[in-house]
């Protein structure tokens, strides 16, 4: 027996919803900005904009001097791409910075914007290296993010020494990231495919040493679990540079390979470290499954409501971090609001008693493994009906 | 009256008496065994408590009332976490 018929209206509903606020919220937001790149050089006669990514500040009313160019540089951040207007003086000195737009999580880039990052950053020319933690200040716990800022510095300075006519040095292609994450992340991947198997006998077992691994080494030492936000990303189209993102292409490639391929969860049930977390004080408390019936439906549709709301609010204001509201990093780098503590501690505790609270009723991962689901069942039945109703030759 | 002095530690003597007395009427109750190794669990635990309010209103003196709100959440959310184990421990050599 298939899905009801209201699942399957729902979710075309839900993904046709998605596609118009991504085309309204695609074409709302042509920002103008000049306020932001007028912020780099405020001693500045006046600014000129050359075109859509270049300007020229002056330095008098004549236009007889150059005060500076200003380009805009951009990268990868954590939510999707960072662009920060640069300032460049004529000898090629970075001489101001201040960020155009963003899709960062507001605690990371209020983490960023309150180090010594952006000091550092001043003042470096433009064939400078910009390597974060040896040439400019890194920042402890945003370190995409900061990441993020110091490649855009980096972008905009070659952008505004070119209009300068400066001498530019091909940059370097990116070095290829892979380190212990991804190692891991096979590694938990090829545990829980050989953990599905119905003939391995130690699937308890294997579980488990997922789970702690997953809870030690993608919770507390990289803090990378599967967010809304990377769903989002997905959404909004930031692919994010494959070299430096390999974790982020295998994590979300993996669910969904393996989801094609096997119709199974690799991820939330194996590997996923809050979903660890639950497990474990769930096994210190003895905590069973209480779904109550009557309200079962309800439930899950409210999740289901909660998820769609937050990619919407996402897509509209095409920031992926905008609506996440895990609490992951909450647990894992002991960052949050009061409010997320406490719902943290409420979480935390109720999985003592109640088998993985948060997954059941509030993780927006569910649903959208559910959709999943849900569109490979579809295409597959629409799939072996064609091929029955095909003649044979 | 001295509230850090000798009547305020032998009031607390006092209580930690009577929750003694009661802890071991309800184990007694509950049919659970208590072994001498489970009775440290448990003073740990009721040390934990206790320390929670204690550190709480320790930090109020010291003008940081809200470190010490935060720190006393911490306490008892470990307590809770304790507790229900050592609940289950207790219960699991019940007769």
């Amino acid at each position: 027996m298939g899905p009801p018929r209201s699942d399957r209206f729902f979710a075309l509903a839900a993904l046709i919803l998605i596609a118009v606020v991504w085309i309204v919220s695609a074409l709302r937001t042509q920002a103008d900005l000049m306020p932001v790149v007028g912020q780099t050089v405020p001693e500045a006669d006046h600014i000129d904009k050359l075109d859509s990514d270049l300007y020229t500040a002056w330095a008098d009313a004549a236009e007889s001097e150059f005060f500076a160019r200003i380009a805009i540089g951009s990268a990868d951040g954590y939510g999707g791409p960072l662009r920060a207007a640069v300032a460049v003086d004529p000898i090629g000195t970075v001489v101001g910075i201040a960020i155009a737009d963003d899709k960062e999580t507001s605690a990371w880039m209020e983490r960023v914007l309150g180090s010594d990052l952006l000091s550092s950053l001043t003042g470096k020319r433009y064939d400078d290296d910009f390597i974060l933690g040896r040439d400019v200040d890194g920042v402890t716990g945003a370190t995409y993010t900061a990441h993020a800022l110091a490649s855009a510095t980096a972008a905009g300075s070659r952008k505004a020494a070119v209009a300068f006519d400066l001498p530019i040095k091909e940059p370097d292609p990116p070095r290829i990231v892979f380190g212990v994450p991804e190692i891991v992340l096979i590694l938990l991947f090829a545990i829980g495919f050989v953990g599905h198997q119905s003939r391995f006998p130690y699937t308890k077992q294997a579980r488990w040493v997922s789970m702690i691994t997953g809870l030690i080494v993608l919770g507390f030492l990289y803090n990378s679990p599967v967010t809304l936000a990377y769903i989002t990303k997905l959404v909004l189209g930031y692919w994010p540079q494959w070299q430096t993102n390999l974790y982020w292409y295998f994590l979300i490639g993996g669910i969904l390979f393996v989801f094609t391929v096997d119709n199974k969860n690799p991820y939330c049930q194996w590997c996923c470290p809050f979903g660890a977390a639950q497990d474990c004080m769930g096994a210190i408390g003895g905590a069973k499954s209480r779904s109550p019936i009557r309200f079962r439906r309800l439930l899950i549709w409210m999740q289901r409501l909660l998820t769609l709301t937050a990619i919407l609010l996402g897509v509209w204001f095409r920031n992926p971090g905008v609506a996440s509201y895990e609490l992951f990093g909450t647990l894992f780098e002991l960052l949050g609001s009061s409010v997320q503590f406490a719902a943290l501690g409420l979480v935390l505790v109720a999985a003592l008693f109640i088998k993985r609270p948060w997954c059941n009723y509030l993780c927006p991962i569910r649903p959208v493994t559910d959709l999943i689901r849900l569109t490979r069942q579809t295409v597959k039945e629409r799939w072996q009906k064609a091929t029955l109703k095909t003649p044979a030759v | 009256m001295d509230l850090t002095g000798g009547p305020f530690w032998f009031l607390m003597g006092v209580v930690f008496v009577v929750v003694a007395a009661g802890f071991h009427a309800f184990a007694r109750d509950r049919g659970w065994v208590v072994t001498w190794w489970k009775a440290i669990f448990a003073i740990i635990w009721y040390g934990t408590v206790c320390t929670s309010f204690f550190a709480w209103g320790t930090l109020i003196g010291e003008n940081e009332a809200a470190a010490g709100f935060k720190l006393f959440l911490i306490g008892i959310f470990v307590s809770i976490v304790f507790g229900v184990a050592l609940v289950r421990l207790m219960a699991s050599s019940a007769r």
